[in-house]
């Protein structure tokens, strides 16, 4: 299997639009607390990227402000790419992601760790009046015609014949994609990369990949632009993170049952996500770099991933190394922020233990020069 | 000097009468001779001379290195198409650039050596596999690693004329069929090692760029098999032919040192032909077609071609063969670690197929010159038959029978090609032309024969598709047995047979003429 687009392009700054606008959270109470911590010598942890990892590190950060008053936090929604180029430039303490780097850039870039702190999914919306109740069945191959430009219309035979019973409009599909290199947009065209061999040969899976033209298709900035257009545009479909799913309820967006290897048909719950995730944990290497897309078994919903944060394991000095060790090995602890009340906001679920040690034992590499073997 | 005057000045025979003694042999002659103590005692059999076994360790070193270096390219290709992105599409194109160079090598650089010697190609090839071998490890995208497989490609075609050429005309006639095949085996003992040690690679240093190190093992051992090159004698049969009797006369002096020295005097017969100008030594392509030599062509490419063509058939079960033996690879590559152990698992499956391979040319080493050429290649083709014919029962049968059905097959298919066509086309190759079109005529069986292998690579996919595997394997059956027919039809049996021999007619003969050369 190879991979053209994802390991053939850099997450190019000039492509990236940061159209959700980055804000700090609890701006005021943290903005107020910065002046003091720093003149205290205390420790301003910064993160940007995954727009699906936003809104958990919206409910971390202020409960660990709490636990740890001398730390003090910013994030921001800028989307995977600019995570991971911010993690690598220094320019952010913390990138999040929803797709690990790139081989070039693990080449390229020796002392970045990419760590899980939580597993993912992502959902398949639509807009089609009438059905958005009704979960109108898809598959790879079928999604990977329609953003191929090949199937078109909503009653087109393949579609009518994954679901029968169901009164399909003669109405043009309006296919929604990423603007900006997204983990989201990895996520989706890897699931038509390994379910489609035409999408595996012509175009590849990627944070960015070149799109074939669509008529009429559209495109959308961040999930929550995406959540936006979907529900703008009548007979739209696209591809969100499952953390937007109060979003996605909110917009009466319809969510597709994805077919998954085995033929089923699955929703992303809690189970058919952790059984996703566990039946690919034990292939998780040391630097963690796996996909859960497409994962074998019968109750594996097919849109998985690990979430990322991407850190340097040499920080400036001794006191950032140690802030950073201690809030991500209390955001992957199950007392911690892997606990329900936080994952289950988001739909996401809590890491294996198998996969929490090798966290763990990554989180255990970063250090300050002085602290260096 | 004296050769070059030699070369442009034919001499009559008439000019040499005064000179003809009764001792006068022929190249061949003199390196199948047994040696003789001063009583007047021969030696049962003739031992082979230290640069006998010079010339045939560096050109069984070169057919290592090759073997070494293609089937590491098969454990590398994973990490290579991912490091360059290549699309499984571009896959085609990798394939398609060794099997191209193959095919101008034989032609090209293999027919070369009718014009340039034996010895200049046998350096060249491995300059150009060397070389390109050292831009392989420094190659950074899709197109210069094209490149550098088709330079090696282009080494591997030259070898297929050359390695043979240069083994089987400095040794005796009667061990020539086990020591050409013995040295062709070492591609399969080549591609054993490079297996090992691509996993090895692998294991020791995860990483994408461990294809890097993996083709650096082979560089500085390549480099010591070329430098060894330079330090083996010309083909004297070559030089004779092209009408430079000294140095001829120097190079049977050189490759036959024995203590104590046998034989003394080397005195070479001159060929009726070489008198008339140099039409034995400057043969175009299209000699190749004539009435003298146009039996020997058919012969040589067309079972060869018919060979591919079951290979191509039998290799439908390798997947299920590799997977019963060895497990099923990962449902997709999700990690770096999954490219390795995937890696790793074809590496397995390659050397699994390898030790078939080098079981049937062990056979055919011990066989071929007890039993002949074309008893071997027509039992050969006759098995390869049967391999297919059992396999294609599997498609009936279901449970443990089918795969039980499978393996018997696939172990006869591969069993039986080895022990004959695979390996007795190669030999045959080399020895039935004469030796002014031998290279010629070896580089382009060997490139008839790859044609095939392109035409099949695209061809059978589709013939798969519109006809089913059970009529494919039929027809590939009676490819098979054609295969026999033709081998039969057109049969040269070479086994035994002294190379100056070869192709000439009564009429040559009775032109030969000795002229006493005294080796330096």
């Amino acid at each position: 299997m190879t991979n053209i687009n994802y390991r053939g392009r850099t997450l190019g700054s000039d492509l990236i639009v940061a159209a959700l606008v980055s804000f700090s959270l609890c701006a005021v109470p943290i903005a107020a607390a910065i002046a003091p911590a720093q003149a205290a010598g205390n420790v301003t942890l910064s993160e940007t990227g995954s727009t699906l990892l936003y809104p958990l590190f919206q409910r971390w950060i202020p409960d660990y402000a709490g636990l740890a008053p001398k730390v003090s936090m910013i994030a921001a929604a800028t989307g995977s790419g600019k995570g991971i180029d911010a993690a690598i430039s220094g320019e952010a303490r913390i990138g999040a992601s929803d797709a690990y780097m790139s081989d070039e850039q693990v080449q390229k870039n020796r002392g970045i760790l990419n760590i899980p702190v939580a597993i993912g999914a992502q959902t398949i919306n639509y807009n089609v009046p009438g059905l958005n109740e009704a979960g109108v069945k898809l598959d790879g191959p079928t999604l990977a015609g329609i953003y191929g430009g090949k199937i078109t219309t909503w009653d087109a035979p393949t579609i009518a014949a994954m679901n029968p019973g169901l009164q399909l409009p003669h109405q043009t599909i309006v296919p929604v994609r990423r603007a900006e290199p997204s983990g989201d947009t990895f996520v989706f065209t890897q699931f038509l990369d390994f379910s489609t061999q035409t999408w595996e040969y012509r175009v590849g899976f990627g944070t960015a990949v070149p799109w074939p033209e669509v008529v009429g298709g559209k495109t959308a900035t961040g999930n929550e632009g995406m959540v936006q257009a979907l529900a703008a545009t009548p007979y739209a479909i696209g591809y969100v993170g499952v953390s937007f799913r109060d979003a996605i309820a909110k917009a009466s967006l319809g969510t597709a049952p994805l077919k998954n290897q085995s033929g089923y048909f699955l929703l992303p719950t809690a189970e058919t996500i952790s059984k996703g995730a566990s039946e690919l944990d034990p292939r998780t290497p040391a630097d963690q770099r796996l996909t859960l897309v497409f994962a074998p078994g019968e109750q594996s919903y097919p849109l998985v991933n690990y979430e990322y944060v991407v850190v340097a394991a040499r920080q400036d000095d001794p006191e950032t190394a140690a802030a950073l060790r201690s809030f991500l090995l209390w955001a992957v602890a199950p007392e911690g922020g892997n606990a329900a009340k936080y994952l289950d906001a988001v739909g996401f679920i809590p890491l294996p233990t198998f996969i929490r040690a090798l966290s763990e034992k990554q989180i255990d590499l970063i250090k300050a020069p002085s602290q260096s073997q | 000097m004296d050769e070059i005057a030699d070369a442009s000045r034919p001499i009559s025979a008439a000019s040499v009468s005064a000179e003809q003694t009764a001792n006068h042999k022929t190249v061949q002659q003199y390196i199948d001779e047994l040696p003789a103590w001063s009583d007047g005692t021969s030696l049962k059999s003739a031992p082979m001379t230290g640069m006998q076994w010079r010339i045939w360790s560096l050109a069984a070193a070169g057919k290592f290195f090759e073997g070494y270096v293609v089937f590491m390219t098969g454990v590398a290709l994973p990490l290579i198409s991912r490091e360059f992105h290549i699309a499984p599409a571009e896959d085609g194109i990798i394939g398609a650039a060794s099997l191209a160079g193959i095919l101008f090598g034989a032609v090209l650089l293999g027919g070369l050596s009718d014009y340039f010697g034996r010895k200049t190609m046998f350096i060249w090839e491995m300059i150009i596999f060397c070389a390109f071998l050292a831009l392989l490890i420094l190659c950074t995208n899709f197109p210069s690693l094209a490149i550098c497989l088709f330079g090696l490609g282009l080494a591997l075609g030259c070898d297929y004329p050359t390695a043979h050429m240069i083994i089987s005309e400095n040794i005796p006639s009667s061990s020539r069929g086990r020591l050409v095949l013995g040295a062709f085996g070492f591609q399969a003992v080549g591609a054993l090692a490079g297996t090992g040690v691509g996993c090895l690679v692998l294991v020791m240093h995860p990483e994408l760029s461990a294809w890097r190190w993996m083709f650096a093992t082979a560089l500085v051992p390549a480099i010591a098999v070329t430098i060894g090159r330079f330090f083996v004698v010309e083909s004297a049969n070559w030089l004779a032919v092209r009408g430079r009797h000294a140095r001829a006369e120097e190079s049977v002096a050189k490759l036959l040192v024995r203590t104590p020295q046998y034989p003394t005097d080397i005195k070479l017969v001159r060929h009726g032909a070489d008198a008339g100008g140099e039409e034995r030594g400057n043969s175009s392509f299209r000699s190749l077609f004539n009435s003298r030599n146009r039996r020997a062509t058919i012969f040589a490419s067309v079972p060869w071609f018919l060979q591919d063509l079951g290979t191509y058939g039998i290799g439908i079960f390798t997947p299920v063969i590799l997977a019963a033996a060895l497990g099923g690879g990962s449902d997709h590559v999700r990690s770096l670690s999954d490219l390795i152990a995937d890696s790793i698992l074809a590496a397995k499956g390659a050397a699994m197929i390898n030790m078939l391979l080098i079981v049937g040319i062990i056979f055919a080493v011990l066989l071929a010159d007890k039993y002949g050429r074309i008893k071997l290649q027509i039992v050969g083709f006759i098995g390869c038959a049967a391999g297919l014919l059992l396999a294609s029962f599997s498609i009936d049968a279901g449970g443990t029978g089918k795969i039980a059905l499978i393996f018997a097959g696939f172990m006869l298919f591969n069993f039986m090609t080895n022990l004959g066509p695979n390996a007795q086309t190669y030999l045959l190759a080399g020895e039935v032309f004469p030796t002014e079109v031998r290279g010629m005529g070896a580089g382009f069986a060997a490139a008839f024969a790859k044609i095939g292998a392109v035409a099949t690579a695209f061809l059978f996919p589709i013939l798969l598709d519109v006809i089913g595997t059970r009529a494919l394997l039929y027809c590939l059956i009676v490819t098979s047995i054609l295969g026999a027919v033709v081998t039969w039809f057109y049969r040269i049996e070479t086994t035994g047979v002294n190379l100056d021999e070869v192709g000439r007619t009564p009429d040559d003969k009775a032109q030969d003429s000795p002229i006493e050369k005294v080796a330096a």
